[in-house]
């Protein structure tokens, strides 16, 4: 295993021991939306320089505003209706 | 005004040749340094990017239907690796001990393609994924938890004290 590798599994398992389901889903979320920000950038806006720093503080707060949200059991339209909360 | 500058010489020859930017000299039939106009590429200018302007990308993101599922998905991966963290660490460390094969011995992984995270992550949740979300589940770890990196886990974890 790289190290790479191993600080990330290290890192991952102390998120998990300290903050559990929540820290899990925050870090899976603030991902998602980071790579799907890229992804619209680079497509649409092919010259404009993306700033990780700014793209990390947006990301999270508003995957912290999902998650803070949701309840445990989540379906598809329980999203949908935070989602909509969200954006009004 | 013309463009051409016409004339008779001493020995009573006439001439005419054009006048205007330099577009290559005439020797006998032939032009030199004749270089044709090329148009030219206007500059690209990259702007640095304001926070007003990732909101609306994030917002319009959000505001895309399927987006739903994918966000479903990607708690239901999160949910899974969390239930059965105890079990992907133990595979890990076999990993680093005993290399592949200390992992397979297991029956968990299978996939010898993917990435050793994918695989095992995936061999351990897998039966824990509704049949529907099975594909986008899958995806979820291979875009999301297999490329997340040590420091953006650092930096999620100062938002959760």
């Amino acid at each position: 295993m790289s190290k790479n590798s191993l600080n990330k599994l290290i890192e991952l398992d102390a998120l998990i021991q300290k903050h559990g389901q929540k820290g899990v889903r925050l870090l899976h979320l603030f991902k998602l939306l980071k790579i799907k920000v890229i992804e619209m950038i680079e497509k649409e806006y092919p010259t404009i320089l993306i700033d990780e720093e700014t793209l990390n503080k947006i990301c999270i707060q508003n995957a912290q505003r999902i998650i803070k949200r949701g309840k445990e059991n989540l379906t598809e339209d329980d999203i949908k209706e935070i989602i909509l909360k969200i954006m009004k | 005004m013309s463009k051409f500058r016409t004339g008779r010489r001493k020995d009573g020859r006439t001439y005419r040749y054009p006048v205007g930017p330099s577009r290559g000299r005439r020797i006998g039939k032939k032009v030199v340094g004749y270089k044709p106009k090329t148009p030219l590429q206007p500059p690209t200018l990259s702007r640095k990017m304001k926070e007003s302007f990732v909101r609306g990308v994030i917002k319009s993101i959000l505001s895309q239907t399927f987006f739903f599922k994918e966000i479903n998905s990607t708690f239901t991966v999160a949910d899974s690796i969390y239930t059965n963290w105890t079990l992907i660490k133990e595979l890990y460390k076999n990993y680093e001990k005993e290399g592949f094969i200390g992992v397979v011995k297991s029956d968990v992984v299978q996939n010898a393609v993917s990435s050793i995270q994918t695989n095992i992550i995936w061999g351990v949740i897998k039966k824990y994924i509704p049949e529907s979300y099975q594909t986008d589940s899958y995806n979820t770890i291979l875009t999301i938890t297999d490329k997340v990196t040590d420091e953006e886990i650092k930096y999620v974890e100062k938002f959760l004290k």
